[in-house]
């Protein structure tokens, strides 16, 4: 039987076709074959390739601990969202020179043209990321029903595992739990009627303090706690709520912190302005003149979220809160020498937390 | 309700403390007063509650002569587009820094000039082409969709304190109210409002129609103009101070229609009186729901309006369907 043309058209489709999915499923195989496997943080079974050189990291939280993990050199392309100043140090001052992929990797076309081995994604990115490169994606999200120590670790243990870090991962954990250990083997045995109370002020450029978050846990480490927890049920981690003054009133904070991260408010056509809530303002807010913590002027700034704990700060936090609460229990704690020595964990360079408590107008002692 | 209103929070005071409070602040009595109960009372419940009866007053006429004016049941005070200007203007200062006033007033001046940026927008374009009403609401939306997607812009370029600000800006908020907002926005009430008053006649006879209007003597066209001009004015007013405080303006005349008629000299203060009520009773709600919590009260003026609008909607159906 002769084939007419349309039957030869057809044939030679379906051969190639068949030539190239059998190509595609050798690839694929391939790379199944010489790949290292782990389970992400959203329990699926990643495949790890052989060679993982080129590295897509949308969120600076993983960007952090990739350049702590010694990873500096695998980073192809990371978010510039949320880079604080002394991260600009990290990876031998390269890292705000690496392409910027947007914010939480919104320029897909950026990164499948950068050619990933791996990239680390959110929970909601990987279908994203998965259909529109080649890559190897792992999702290294974190849980509100973790505390921030116990989702660093789980973060350091997929990044270390992905990057195949893992002694530098266990190194860094082992760098953290050290740093932390003397103070909270210490706070975690003070009662709740020997701490203090605590409100963290969210800073609004509305000009008020009324917003603030349930669950700040490097006050409780620091063995505080936060006045705001009693609203848990309803907001939790870096998620903030509103509170009325009335409320502050009430629960009469003895401390208050101001967040701050950046010394000015930076804009995006390059011009400043000043932050818009300083201690000075929170001491001469009439309605605060009753709360013990303007009488006694235990006003401070601290360091703040930036899509979520930026984990070099927040470390160093915990020791600064420690030292405000309880000068007598923490007489010997250096925390400026502690703070440099973390920073430089992380990035390198000595004296970044010297300079980040002086930009932030931090409390010194 | 506004007495009542100063005895909710979480700090308990009797009726004799808050009546104690009140006559030594406004007589200067020297009765003593606890200082943490006239703080409470005097310098954050009252204001609050001042607050919200001048911007639910102000809201509700507004909506009511925005319904008459416009000829449409579904116009607001904020149908010109004086809410996303406004957030327009408010986002331009929190995540730009680019404010027309500077200093404290800075979010406040901003949001005030920019919410009626889109009304002299829409007043040109009627004058330059003698539109009708449906075509000075086509003009509104097409207004509200410009600064929108400006705001969205602007947004999409800024950090997540920036963005959440903007988010909590624009949910409206009374939990701001000091005697420095109250003093500012009385005055214009005060300027506007019986000005707003003094077009009810008119009103009255713009709803049998416009051509019936002008056999009566009304110039329809500066009326409406006059009544667009003031409605802008004390809803961008009332929008600097308080955010974004949706369906006061929406719902309030149309219940009140439903219990008094149409009559535009007691229908006026009646929705008035109404919105206040209304407005005061979201806030109150807003402090109790998810106590210490507090809710932007924007969200709960929503999540009420909402299915008191599609009652009237329905209810309107079947009234026709009768």
């Amino acid at each position: 039987m002769k084939l007419r043309f349309p039957g030869y058209l057809l044939v030679l489709v379906v051969f190639l076709l068949t030539g190239c999915g059998n190509r595609k499923a050798d690839y694929n195989s391939k790379r199944k074959t010489v790949c290292d496997t782990l389970i992400d943080a959203a329990g699926r079974t990643v495949c790890i390739p052989a060679r993982v050189n080129r590295v897509i990291s949308p969120f600076t939280m993983y960007t952090r601990l990739i350049a702590a993990l010694g990873g500096c050199d695998k980073l192809a392309g990371i978010s510039h969202t949320c880079l604080l100043p002394e991260e600009l140090y990290g990876c031998n001052g390269v890292l705000g020179q690496l392409p910027d992929i947007g914010p939480f990797g919104a320029n897909i076309e950026l990164i499948a043209s950068l050619n990933p081995d791996l990239i680390f994604a959110s929970q909601s990115d990987i279908g994203t990321f998965t259909s529109k490169t080649d890559a190897s994606v792992v999702a290294v999200s974190f849980s509100d029903n973790l505390s921030m120590l116990e989702t660093f670790n789980r973060q350091i243990d997929i990044i270390g595992k992905a990057l195949r870090l893992e002694e530098q991962a266990d190194s860094l954990k082992t760098f953290i739990s050290s740093v932390l250990k003397p103070v909270i083997t210490v706070t975690t045995k003070i009662p709740d009627t020997s701490r203090p109370r605590v409100y963290f002020a969210w800073t609004s450029w509305t000009g008020d303090i009324l917003n603030t978050v349930c669950e700040f846990d490097p006050i409780e480490l620091a063995g505080g706690i936060n006045v705001a927890r009693e609203a848990t049920n309803f907001s939790k981690g870096e998620r903030g709520i509103l509170v009325s003054r009335e409320h502050i009133l009430n629960w009469n904070p003895e401390f208050i912190f101001i967040s701050r991260y950046q010394p000015q408010k930076w804009h995006q056509n390059g011009t400043t302005s000043p932050i818009p809530v300083t201690i000075q303002n929170v001491i001469d807010k009439s309605f605060l003149q009753t709360v013990d913590a303007v009488k006694n002027k235990k006003i401070f700034y601290t360091t703040a979220f930036c899509n979520w704990w930026p984990h070099q700060r927040a470390l160093v936090q915990i020791l600064y809160m420690a030292k405000l609460f309880h000068p007598g229990l923490f007489a010997d704690l250096d925390v400026e020498e502690q703070g440099n020595k973390i920073f430089k964990r992380f990035y390198g360079e000595d004296s970044l937390y010297t300079t980040m408590a002086e930009e932030l107008e931090l409390y010194r002692w | 309700m506004g007495i009542t209103g100063l005895g909710i929070g979480p700090i308990k005071y009797s009726l004799g403390d808050i009546v104690g409070v009140l006559i030594n602040s406004f007589f200067n009595t020297g009765f003593e007063v606890e200082p943490t109960a006239q703080m409470v009372i005097f310098n954050i419940r009252l204001p609050r509650i001042i607050l919200a009866l001048l911007c639910g007053f102000g809201l509700a006429i507004t909506g009511m002569q925005m319904q008459i004016i416009l000829r449409n049941p579904l116009a607001s005070p904020f149908t010109l587009g004086v809410s996303s200007g406004a957030a327009f203007g408010a986002g331009l200062a929190i995540i730009s820094g680019i404010s027309i006033t500077g200093g404290k007033y800075m979010l406040i001046g901003n949001a005030f000039v920019f919410s009626l940026l889109p009304c002299f927008v829409v007043f040109l374009l009627s004058r330059l082409s003698n539109c009708g009403y449906g075509m000075l609401i086509l003009a509104g939306i097409a207004m509200n969709f410009i600064f929108s997607s400006l705001s969205t812009l602007l947004s999409y370029f800024s950090n997540s304190e920036d963005l959440k600000s903007l988010s909590l800006w624009t949910m409206g908020n009374l939990g701001r109210a000091s005697w420095d907002d109250i003093v500012p926005l009385s005055i214009i009430l005060l300027i506007t409002v019986p000005l707003l008053f003094m077009q009810n006649q008119k009103l009255n006879v713009l709803n049998a129609g416009d051509e019936s209007a002008k056999g009566l003597g009304v110039n329809v066209e500066r009326t409406r103009i006059v009544v667009l001009v003031l409605t802008s004015l004390v809803s961008a007013s009332i929008i600097c101070f308080t955010g974004m405080i949706g369906f006061v303006g929406l719902v309030s005349p149309h219940i009140v229609r439903l219990l008094i008629g149409n009559d535009a000299r007691y229908f006026m203060p009646a929705s008035g009186l109404f919105g206040a009520v209304f407005l005061l009773g979201s806030d109150v709600l807003a402090l109790k729901i998810i106590e210490p919590a507090v809710l932007p009260t924007g969200i709960i003026t929503s999540f009420t309006g909402c299915p008191i609008l599609l009652y009237l909607i329905i209810k309107k159906q079947k009234d026709r369907a009768w």
